[in-house]
């Protein structure tokens, strides 16, 4: 298991009263279910009715190597590694 | 009597708090839920607060607390079954009717809580109606905003629908729209096509009900299953908000040119009222603004049932009066556009 950090957006903060999640995980995948758990809320606000990220949800894991967005991702069964962090960030288009 | 009138707008809610001396200074405090567009709000039986947020990117939210400096989102706020195929974008309304609250919602559909906003149901009678696949959007989306509850009967304002009844809480629900003209005929359904832009009901003659469409201002004496035109001395048939003070027995609504610009008639701002229960309507404009083109939005004008009505339009602007329109003030501030205004005794609905 890993400790590893969510980070939300400020906009999110402002809904949840919380500026990051920590959770435990071995998995992408795992580090965001913990988070869904260990914060009412998150989860309706990331995730459609389908269970997939919202059209404008950006999860973004950064690594040693850069920063690896989710959607780059076949699976979110991705490792985590000692020392990466999450950050959800929101992909507004326009000016 | 203490007032606050809770202000949404597209980026976030703000509060006035009426000065108790006369002549004193209006106070605003916000935004809360800054960055967030605040639909709804109301307080439940016991006096706590309930607000809706929505976030284009994040969607609905329902936030519940004691005081307005304590206010956190709940656990599961409305949401569809993924197997309908709907889109839950934002919470119109929430209408509070004893112990239980209804939320309004975009797209249209009802969902109940039974333990004052901290989980809701979706009330399946509503979306699962053989109209509803021909149901369509408005201009301001596919939403459910207005809500009147007595016992088991629910009226349900749908935008661009109309109104929908239920006689058995939900279960089974038919359209009241006789009489209302209708924009785009259903070919089979001929009870649905109308669009109803706000709904209010008389507490003393529950059947006796008001609604501003978006072609006329209506009334109906049977509960909805006939309606007549009352529009003599409107300068429009179009408009968002209907409001009534029911100790004063008087309506408001605040008309704009037409569908096509939506601005107030001429530029000059103007809440028409009627003390006669609809059969007549005179403009109240002493203290707005000429050269005003910004709409009041359909949920964005409150009573306080003592002589106070209050506004806010797409400008930012927040109008009050405190003698039922014959004067009005403008609030401080220069806020995003208003999307709801609310008025509330300071304080619990129960204390």
């Amino acid at each position: 298991m890993v400790a590893i950090r969510i980070e939300l957006p400020a906009v999110l903060t402002v809904a949840l009263r919380r500026e990051h999640v920590d959770v435990q995980a071995e998995t992408l995948a795992g580090a965001l279910s913990a988070a869904y758990d260990a914060c009412p809320g998150l989860a309706p606000a990331l995730l459609d009715e389908s269970g997939a990220f919202r059209e404008h949800v950006l999860c973004l894991l950064e690594t040693a190597d850069g920063t690896l967005n989710s959607r780059w991702l076949d699976s979110l069964e991705r490792p985590l590694v000692a020392g990466e962090r999450i950050v959800i960030m929101q992909a507004v288009s326009g000016g | 009597m203490p007032i606050q009138i809770v202000v949404g707008t597209v980026k976030g809610a703000f509060v006035f708090t009426k000065p108790e001396a006369a002549g004193g200074e209006w106070a605003i405090k916000g935004p809360l839920f800054p960055g967030w567009k605040v639909s709804a709000v109301a307080r439940d039986q016991a006096g706590e607060w309930v607000f809706a947020t929505s976030s284009y990117v994040y969607g609905a939210m329902i936030h519940r607390g004691a005081s307005l400096e304590d206010l956190s989102n709940v656990e599961a706020p409305p949401r569809y079954d993924e197997s309908q195929g709907f889109k839950l974008n934002e919470v119109w309304t929430l209408h509070r009717d004893g112990e239980r609250m209804f939320a309004g919602v975009d797209e249209a559909g009802l969902f109940v809580s039974e333990d004052r906003g901290a989980s809701w149901q979706e009330v399946r009678g509503l979306t699962d109606h053989e109209t509803r696949p021909k149901w369509f959007p408005g201009f301001g989306g596919l939403c459910a905003h207005h809500l009147l509850t007595r016992g088991d009967e629910i009226w349900c304002a749908i935008s661009a629908v109309g109104v929908m009844h239920s006689g058995d809480g939900g279960k089974t629900w038919t359209g009241r729209n006789a009489g209302v003209k209708v924009l785009i005929e259903d070919e089979k359904h001929k009870d649905i096509g109308t669009c109803v832009h706000a709904l209010v009901a008389d507490p003393d003659d529950p059947e006796r009900i008001w609604r501003q469409d978006h072609a006329g201002m209506y009334r109906t004496h049977d509960g909805g299953r006939q309606w007549d035109l009352i529009q003599d001395g409107l300068p429009s048939t179009f408009g968002f908000p209907l409001v009534r003070d029911h100790g004063a027995k008087a309506l408001f609504s605040a008309p704009l040119d037409s569908d096509q610009f939506r601005y107030p008639t001429n530029g000059e701002l103007a809440i028409f009222r009627s003390t006669d229960d609809g059969d007549s309507w005179q403009a109240c404009t002493n203290g707005l603004p000429m050269d005003s083109y910004h709409a009041v939005l359909r949920q964005a004008m409150a009573v306080d049932g003592a002589g106070g009505v209050y506004f806010g339009n797409a400008g930012g602007e927040v109008f009050a009066s405190g003698d039922l329109g014959d004067t009005w003030q403008r609030l401080p501030g220069s806020l995003p556009r208003v999307l709801c205004v609310e008025a509330f005794e300071t304080t619990a609905p129960g204390a």
